[in-house]
């Protein structure tokens, strides 16, 4: 939504919508929900041996504590990110309505708007791909069908003549915007421009910030192999498990 | 429970234990892929050295694309006609200016507004796509979207809405003083073929535009009706007049230009494009502009490849390739050093 708040601004805060209101209807009921629905039934943070065997872990998700408002923040401020990328990438594209093919012509208002949705369905599956840790048959399914028919459902829309539409604002426009390179060319560049902080947020979360859950793993293994550590504990000694790993961590190299 | 037992039948009770099936007991064959700064690194670098090169090239086509921006909202002969009454007659003026460097090429000819919002919600809904289609039943009664455009109390307007309406009409003509010959124009191929071939079409018959529009008259503010647009090519006339089509694609920002004409690149003199030297803009003058702050210009420019002349996805693919080497550099220094004290913690997941 942010994107239509956006481009207000450009179009003297006249309500004019970016997105045909097919795409906003179908937007909720098919290219989004699906996968969203196959993470949550099918997604394994933990593989089943590990709970079985650490069952405290558990105890991390009771009262739905993993709810809480710092991580929604930062998702919410990362969809906001996306949000202006999308966007103003879209728009800068487009400049002064710059030529958009060889042959020198221009792009338009719905062009506008389907690009920016492209973008969008396209980077929310995607991160939502990056995020599932457990792909079974149906995580491929939903998310690369998902892909796949708003593609097909772009080009089906929008390459006939609708008779019982009286408005044909997208006729041509989704195939106008794949016979430009420029398009081509820009939608990669966005994808990777909003994954990259995702992606690199996983990879340093995993270094220096492993959760509890790893720490309680690292800390039962250790205990099992003999060596003198706290049992897992409580959340209000996570503090001195951590300095105490450290410490121990350090004279196990130490001794090596 | 023992309430939900049948005690006629001396079954057992029904069980709630779901089925055996892989689904269910979320047993199902998976990849799991573990997202670690080994795997990522050797991505990073390779995207870093892909999107630097690729930016720096559609950097340096853009570069090469030529483009003039020509103002004559009301600049030097045209300030006369910024404040013409049109009721009064026509105006036309002339514009002096230089093309420094050879335009090589087909050079396109666009015209741009400013401060004209083509994509206010009411502007754009007033149009009626159904008789932009050529259908009988919409010409002469227009959808109630096009309103207060759609008829004048006792015939319908042919195209009806302010979009049509507002159809841009000044006239500009190029001569090149180079060699006292007028710059030749094509005015056909500016429209997306999609609209041209499919969206837009003439109500029947097709070959007597007067008979076809029978019926409607011309918008309110054009000076000609509609199948007088081009009345010298009958696949450009009517609603497939090409300039028209163009108009009819509202533009997304309130500054935009849209393309006018192509130079016809085989007649002599141009068979390469635009040589440098000096031009006069010819400029029948017969838009108002001024009652919202707006402005007209007249653009020339050669395309290439890729489009129009924008750094834009140049400097984009070169700062996001050098955000991500600069990113993999500092991964691959934080793994060098604290990799190997982490890597239990990395193996605790999805073991």
């Amino acid at each position: 939504m942010t994107p239509q708040f956006l481009f207000q601004f450009y179009c003297g805060f006249s309500h004019q919508t970016l997105y045909d209101s097919a795409y906003l209807m179908i937007y909720n009921l098919c290219f989004t929900s699906l996968p969203i629905l196959a993470y949550g039934l099918l997604e394994q943070y933990q593989s089943m041996s590990t709970l079985q065997n650490f069952p405290i872990l558990y105890r991390r998700i009771s009262k739905n504590a993993l709810l809480a408002w710092r991580p929604f923040i930062g998702w919410t401020l990362l969809g906001l990110y996306h949000a202006f990328i999308f966007f103003f990438g879209s728009l800068l594209l487009l400049g002064d309505s710059i030529a958009a093919r060889y042959y020198g012509q221009v792009f338009g208002h719905w062009m506008l708007g389907v690009l920016v949705s492209t973008n969008l369905v396209f980077t929310v599956n995607l991160k939502l791909a990056f995020d599932t840790r457990y792909w079974t048959w149906m995580n491929h399914f939903v998310i690369w069908g998902t892909l796949i028919f708003y593609v097909i459902f772009s080009l089906f829309y929008g390459g006939f003549h609708w008779p019982f539409l009286h408005d044909q604002a997208l006729h041509g426009v989704f195939l106008s915007l794949l016979s430009s390179l420029q398009v081509w060319f820009l939608v990669p560049l966005i994808l990777i421009a909003c994954l990259v902080p995702d992606v690199v947020r996983q990879v340093l979360a995993k270094q220096f910030f492993p959760g509890k859950t790893q720490l309680w793993v690292v800390a039962w293994r250790r205990q099992q192999r003999g060596e003198r550590t706290p049992l897992a504990p409580s959340t209000h000694r996570h503090h001195k498990l951590v300095t105490s790993l450290a410490g121990i961590t350090a004279s196990s190299e130490s001794t090596v | 429970m023992a309430t939900s037992y049948n005690k006629e039948s001396n079954e057992e009770p029904t069980s709630k234990r779901p089925d055996n099936t892989a689904f269910k007991q979320q047993r199902l064959p998976a990849w799991q892929p573990i997202l670690t700064a080994g795997t990522v690194l050797p991505a990073f670098f390779v995207i870093a050295i892909i999107f630097i090169p690729l930016g720096i090239g559609l950097l340096i086509t853009s570069n090469n694309i030529r483009e003039k921006e020509i103002d004559y909202t009301d600049q030097g002969d045209c300030s006369k006609c910024a404040n013409w009454n049109l009721t009064n007659g026509n105006c036309a003026c002339k514009l002096n200016f230089t093309l420094e460097e050879d335009f090589e090429g087909q050079v396109y000819m666009y015209y741009g507004l400013s401060n004209f919002y083509q994509n206010h919600r009411r502007y754009v809904k007033s149009r009626d796509d159904n008789q932009l289609y050529g259908v009988s039943s919409s010409l002469k009664d227009p959808s109630s979207e096009c309103a207060p455009y759609a008829n004048n109390g006792t015939m319908p307007y042919a195209p009806c809405g302010a979009i049509a309406n507002s159809m841009f009409n000044d006239t500009l003509k190029l001569y090149f003083q180079g060699k006292n010959v007028s710059v030749p124009l094509l005015k056909t191929g500016i429209a997306w073929w999609t609209d041209k071939n499919v969206k837009f079409q003439n109500p029947s018959p097709n070959d007597d535009l007067k008979k076809a529009f029978a019926g409607t008259q011309k918008p309110l503010y054009w000076s000609k009706p509609v199948y007088e647009l081009d009345p010298t090519d009958l696949t450009n006339n009517g609603f497939i007049n090409e300039d028209f089509i163009v108009w009819m694609r509202t533009a997304a920002l309130p500054t935009f230009r849209k393309l006018y004409r192509r130079v016809n690149i085989s007649e002599p003199y141009f068979s390469n494009g635009l040589p440098a030297g000096n031009y006069v803009l010819h400029v029948e003058y017969n838009y108002p502009v001024k009652s919202f702050n707006g402005k007209k210009r007249m653009i020339l420019s050669t395309t290439s490849w890729m489009g129009g002349k924008n750094p834009f996805l140049g400097i984009a693919y070169i700062t996001v390739g050098s955000v991500c080497f600069v990113l993999g550099v500092v991964l691959f220094i934080i793994h060098q050093k604290y990799g190997k004290r982490s890597s239990e913690f990395i193996d605790s997941v999805n073991q």
